[in-house]
């Protein structure tokens, strides 16, 4: 079987929505300590980042979850897109202002997810430039809803 | 053609962002789970010169058995010894200095020290804290609503001597 462009934009659909429903199952269960993560970088002002941390797993859920079954693919690519532009953004920054901190991507503070650094940054921009893979160029294929 | 495709996208995928949002501050709010929608700092309180935060049991339990951080137990002897927060180490004031040879090796230096006593009404927490400034640690929390608050909360307690 020939490998076409839809079957590289399952898997990428399969990487970025399984990534995506793994990274938010910790964040919804233990909303305060993603709260403590978000404080960490220190861009948010303090008396926003409940709401983040309430928010946020849950959008990561909800897109992840849409992305892998094809339903609402490209919104979903969008908004995954987006989120990773902004986690590579506060991550960028708080490497810059010298923050020694877990990154928080999958895991609590003190838990070992490790310290933000070069190769973090190139995971975020090898996830950022599949999901805008899957946002520019998915046809529909493999989806329970045709975008 | 291709910007009303555009923002057909960009209105779906906010429309995601809203329903899964509110689905998020739904779930926070029956969770037990559930924190504050807007963050306050912890009120703190100053001891020889370093900032220490006032906190309650749900926030302390956070930091039961996690790496880094130690329960420390500044009530009577027969209160301790009846129950205590698991793994707390024992160190009252009253004879402190005695008490502090036997503890130290449950202490490290660089681990945050979680003091409590009774409620808030007491000072025994603050009072430890200190002499242990003195001693060279430097991070500290005072679970302000104390073992009572800890116990009526159904957190786990346990009555071996240490």
């Amino acid at each position: 079987m020939k490998i076409q462009i839809r079957h590289l934009m399952l898997l990428a659909r399969i990487l970025i929505g399984g990534l995506f429903i793994y990274a938010s199952a910790h964040k919804i269960l233990n909303p305060a300590d993603f709260a403590v993560s978000i404080r960490n970088y220190m861009i948010l002002p303090l008396g926003w980042t409940n709401i983040v941390a309430i928010t946020l797993p849950w959008i990561e859920l909800g897109a992840g979850i849409l992305l892998l079954v094809g339903v609402l693919t490209r919104p979903s690519a969008l908004l995954i897109t987006s989120m990773l532009l902004v986690f590579l953004l506060a991550m960028v920054n708080a490497y810059w202002m010298g923050l020694d901190i877990e990154c928080g991507c999958f895991s609590s503070p003190g838990q070992s997810s490790g310290k933000i650094g070069p190769l973090y940054f190139l995971r975020d921009v090898s996830l950022f430039l599949t999901s805008a893979f899957i946002l520019f160029f998915d046809k529909g294929d493999f989806s329970l809803a045709r975008r | 053609m291709r910007i009303v495709a555009a923002f057909d996208i960009c209105l779906k995928a906010l429309a995601i962002f809203l329903f899964f949002s509110a689905l998020g501050l739904m779930v926070n709010h029956f969770s037990p789970q559930g924190i504050p929608l807007i963050y306050s700092p912890p009120p703190q309180t100053e001891i020889n010169g370093i900032k220490v935060p006032l906190i309650d049991e749900k926030q302390a339990s956070r930091h039961l058995n996690e790496p880094g951080y130690a329960f420390v137990d500044t009530r009577h002897p027969e209160h301790f010894h009846e129950a205590h927060v698991p793994g707390a180490v024992f160190l009252p004031p009253e004879d402190v200095q005695e008490r502090f040879v036997e503890a130290q090796p449950f202490l490290m230096e660089t681990d945050t020290l979680i003091l409590y006593c009774y409620g808030p009404d007491c000072d025994m927490a603050e009072r430890v804290a200190g002499f242990l400034s003195q001693m060279g640690y430097k991070s500290f929390m005072i679970m302000q609503s104390g073992f009572s608050a800890w116990k009526s909360s159904g957190l786990p307690v346990e009555s071996s001597r240490r």
